[in-house]
């Protein structure tokens, strides 16, 4: 700092000395006390000066704010993304070798495990066997990868660490490829929605997945895609950042090369020439801070109460109340990540005078939640030398609750509790459906006395009905992180999809006479315990929308702080021991089908929705080891079609039966 | 209601190219430098029309900063062997190097406003005010260049205008912030 201090006062010492000096030779016509080596010296300074401000150009020292793309959709990875990547960085980067082929042999394994077992029906122990002797297929290269010369292979793996060939990544990758192959044949796997892209250029396909040109469609995420550290404001004006941007940076060689030469060659055209870059130099040094905390932001939606999905046209207005010029005023809507701009621009670039109004519209796609969002406004000076950020939070809330509509009846199994309801049990009593004729007991009512056996034999009987009555059902939430994939990444991830079926399974079943109640397995505890009741159907409607595990944003991009517990703890504390489940998740990880199978015994009968969606064995590689889990743990398994009304249910070609069709 | 993924429902498009205004008026500048200059002097031409391809290149072919920026400094390289080997008028000089830095100045804001925003954007506003902006500036600054070339004060030496050029350099410096 003092040796610039220092320098600042040379450099204006010399210029005055200098400037001095040329009224003298120009004005008072001195003779010069040197000759012209002087005059060519500092001609040379100067044209050498210019270079090397050519070069700091060159080098690059421009810094702007770097504004986020809210239009596009979250970046939710897709399944089988991690395996690409680890694949990835053992190809390309060569990282992590070892570890990630341990990954990935583990993993496999496990799949392959599952796989034989669902086809052998044999224990774990039966199957690997199977497994490790090759015979599960005719595809050698396929089998090697789990034979014995793997660990033939392993033995030698330090060696060939060290080397680190080329070739044994490649050969790995092969056998890996045909691994998943033969098991996606033997295990009957769907992989219809795997694209003709995946096969024809893989390499291609995993390489654009990784960099940022991810696929046909560009994702984003707010914060992490921009310089700004956080768009979680309650301010209704925040200053982020003010800065030089050296836009300007090289503007002086223009001058300082023109007039360097101009000395040098005696040529007062080019030291005229050079002028204009003398004063682009004083234009970029003289600054002033945009105003932006005079901006008055509003923003309007034409739909007050929008529901999850629905298209809502925003129009933002921003009026300048600064009392000076905003001459160049960049303005981004920054759109919650959940959302999807379908229709219009949330961007502005404008100059705005005192006083003076801009407006722009765009139509998004809401999701549901309670939403406050920021605009930022990246505002420069006339030369764009100074530029100053701020985020302006509008006084507006988004809130977006889900409807809890009936579409379609959902059964439930026949685990009922004492309240009446819609449930067919096995239990006789007053009811509509005949049930069976049993010995007359004092106090029957008369109105079931069989009067036809009565008439016959003279002896009283009394016909049982089925006894109707109320289940009571938790829907389960499958929140984790692993949770949040989706199929493509344009489309909905799979808590989305979740929330939105179980909104329309919690409205039927309510309407069916069910007790119903709420749960989901994430860091942040969800409870909200079975029950009836018109405020109950309310207060769930609120849960849906706001409650922080059910939120459209994965839990490590939200801010709340929570601490590792087992997710499944406090549900399994709270959960009545009469309790039907409704699981819905994605099974994304072996998590899910571990934790419900439980300790034996909790009584717990769990009817469970698979969301074919959202579990898209779209790549060989994403046909992981928990899809082969549901067939063998004898859960019933359903899935619901993303897209409503057409709730349906569709059975599997794997033979799994629908739930109230399910034996107990 | 829900999940449609039709197009109706999709995410829009957002490119992050050059703002075009800026563009078009950059390769317009660019040319006028070119030709302001070139006109005397054929290997200046030939310099010159090199950089303003490279120029239109770097705007709309490859979108890359680097070499619209390039494409400029090789305009300017045109500029300077016209002043120094041909019979340029120095107010042509002075035209020439004028349109060169407002090419300069209008390429990296047509870069700036593409990145910060997008191509889908509404920027005329914003963009026509910087260029207006840039433009008045380096226009009274030639002109008063070019005016106090025209009077004739004393003997104006070489000497002289190199002393009063390299103290006013000095002096821009050190009131850098």
């Amino acid at each position: 700092m003092e040796l610039e201090d220092l320098l600042n006062r040379v450099l204006i010492g010399a210029g005055i000395v200098m400037t001095g000096a040329a009224v003298a030779i120009i004005a008072l016509n001195v003779t010069l006390p040197f000759g012209p080596e002087v005059i060519f010296l500092l001609g040379g300074i100067t044209l050498l000066t210019g270079l090397g401000n050519v070069r700091r150009r060159l080098n690059g020292e421009i810094s702007e704010t770097v504004t986020p793309d809210p239009e596009r959709p979250a970046d939710n990875p897709t399944p089988g993304q991690d395996v690409d990547r680890m694949l990835y960085e053992m190809r390309e980067l060569r990282q992590g070798v070892n570890e990630n082929r341990e990954h990935l042999e583990e993993r496999l394994e496990r799949l392959a495990i599952a796989v034989i077992r669902n086809r052998e029906d044999c224990s774990v122990e039966r199957a690997r066997a199977i497994l490790e002797s090759g015979e599960w297929t005719d595809d050698e290269v396929a089998a090697s990868l789990f034979t014995g010369d793997r660990t033939a292979a392993e033995e030698s793996g330090i060696a060939q660490a060290v080397l680190g060939g080329t070739d044994d990544v490649a050969a790995f990758e092969n056998q890996f490829e045909a691994a998943v192959e033969a098991l996606i044949e033997i295990g009957d796997v769907d992989v219809s929605e795997r694209s003709d892209d995946d096969e024809d250029d893989d390499d291609g396909s995993l390489l654009s997945g990784l960099g940022s040109a991810s696929g046909p469609v560009e994702a984003n995420w707010n914060t992490s895609h921009s310089s700004i550290p956080s768009f979680d404001t309650d301010e209704p004006f925040v200053d982020v950042d003010l800065k030089r941007t050296n836009r300007w940076l090289g503007v002086t060689a223009f001058g300082l090369v023109a007039v360097g030469l101009g000395i040098i060659a005696s040529n007062p055209g080019l030291m005229l020439a050079g002028t204009v870059g003398i004063a682009y130099t004083v234009y970029a040094r003289v600054s002033a801070v945009p105003a932006t905390n005079g901006l008055v932001v509003e923003r309007e939606l034409d739909e007050d109460d929008p529901e999850p999905g629905d298209e809502v046209e925003v129009t933002v207005t921003v009026r300048n109340e600064s009392g000076s010029f905003l001459p160049d005023l960049r303005m981004i809507d920054v759109v919650p990540d959940a959302f999807v701009v379908t229709d219009g621009v949330p961007r502005l670039h404008t100059s705005l005078q005192s006083g003076t109004t801009a407006r722009f519209t765009y139509s998004v796609r809401v999701e549901r939640g309670k939403y406050e969002w920021p605009l930022l406004a990246v505002a420069r000076d006339f030369s764009g030398g100074v530029e100053r950020t701020s985020l302006l939070t509008p006084d507006m809330e988004l809130s977006c609750i889900p409807p809890l509509r009936i579409t379609n009846d959902v059964p439930v199994r026949a685990q009922t509790t004492q309240y009446a309801g819609d449930v067919d049990t096995k239990q006789g009593g007053s009811g509509l459906e005949f049930h069976s004729v049993r010995e007359y007991r004092p106090g029957d009512p008369m109105n079931r006395i069989n009067w036809k056996q009565v008439a016959s034999t003279g002896e009283l009987a009394t016909i049982d009905f089925r006894q109707e009555k109320a289940a009571t059902v938790t829907i389960l939430f499958d929140t984790r992180q692993s949770a949040y994939i989706s199929s493509a990444t344009d489309r909905p991830h799979a808590v989305d999809l979740s929330v939105h079926a179980a909104s329309d399974v919690f409205g039927a079943l309510y309407e069916q006479g069910n007790l119903v109640g709420v749960a989901a397995f994430d860091t942040v505890p969800c409870w909200y315990a079975p029950g009836a009741g018109s405020s109950h159907l309310e207060n769930a409607r609120m849960l849906f929308a706001e409650h922080p595990a059910l939120s459209p944003r994965p839990p490590e991009r939200q801010d709340h702080e929570s601490q590792y517990i087992d997710p499944m703890t406090h549900v399994r504390r709270r959960l009545p021991s009469t309790s039907q489940i409704f699981l819905f998740s994605p099974l994304a990880d072996d998590y899910p089908p571990a934790r419900l199978r439980g300790p034996p015994g909790d009584g717990h009968q769990s009817g469970r929705d698979r969301r074919r969606d959202d579990r898209p064995a779209a790549d060989a590689y994403r046909a992981d080891g928990a899809g082969a889990v549901p067939a063998r743990a004898g859960y019933p398994r359903s899935q619901l079609e993303p897209r409503r009304p057409a709730l349906t249910r569709d059975r599997q070609s794997t033979g799994e039966v629908g739930i109230n069709e399910h034996p107990d | 209601m829900s999940i449609q993924t039709d197009d109706e429902m999709a995410a829009v498009e957002v490119t992050h190219s050059p703002a075009r205004i800026s563009s078009a008026i950059t390769v317009g500048a660019a040319l006028v430098a070119v030709l302001s200059t070139g006109i005397f002097q054929t290997l200046a031409l030939g310099i010159g029309v090199g950089g303003v391809a490279g120029v239109a290149g770097g705007l709309f072919g490859l979108q890359s900063e680097r070499l619209t920026v390039a494409g400029v400094g090789i305009v300017f390289i045109g500029v300077i062997v016209s002043g120094a080997f041909g019979p340029t008028p120095p107010e042509f000089l002075l035209f020439g190097t004028l349109a060169n830095i407002i090419a300069f100045d209008l390429a990296n804001n047509a870069f700036s406003v593409g990145r910060q925003l997008s191509a889908e954007t509404d920027t005329n506003r914003g963009e026509v005010v910087h260029a207006a902006a840039t433009i008045a500036v380096g226009v009274v600054a030639a002109g008063l260049a070019f005016g106090i070339y025209l009077v004739p004060l004393g003997e104006l030496t070489v000497a002289g205008l190199a002393f009063l050029l390299f103290g006013a350099m000095l002096l821009v410096w050190a009131i850098r912030s």
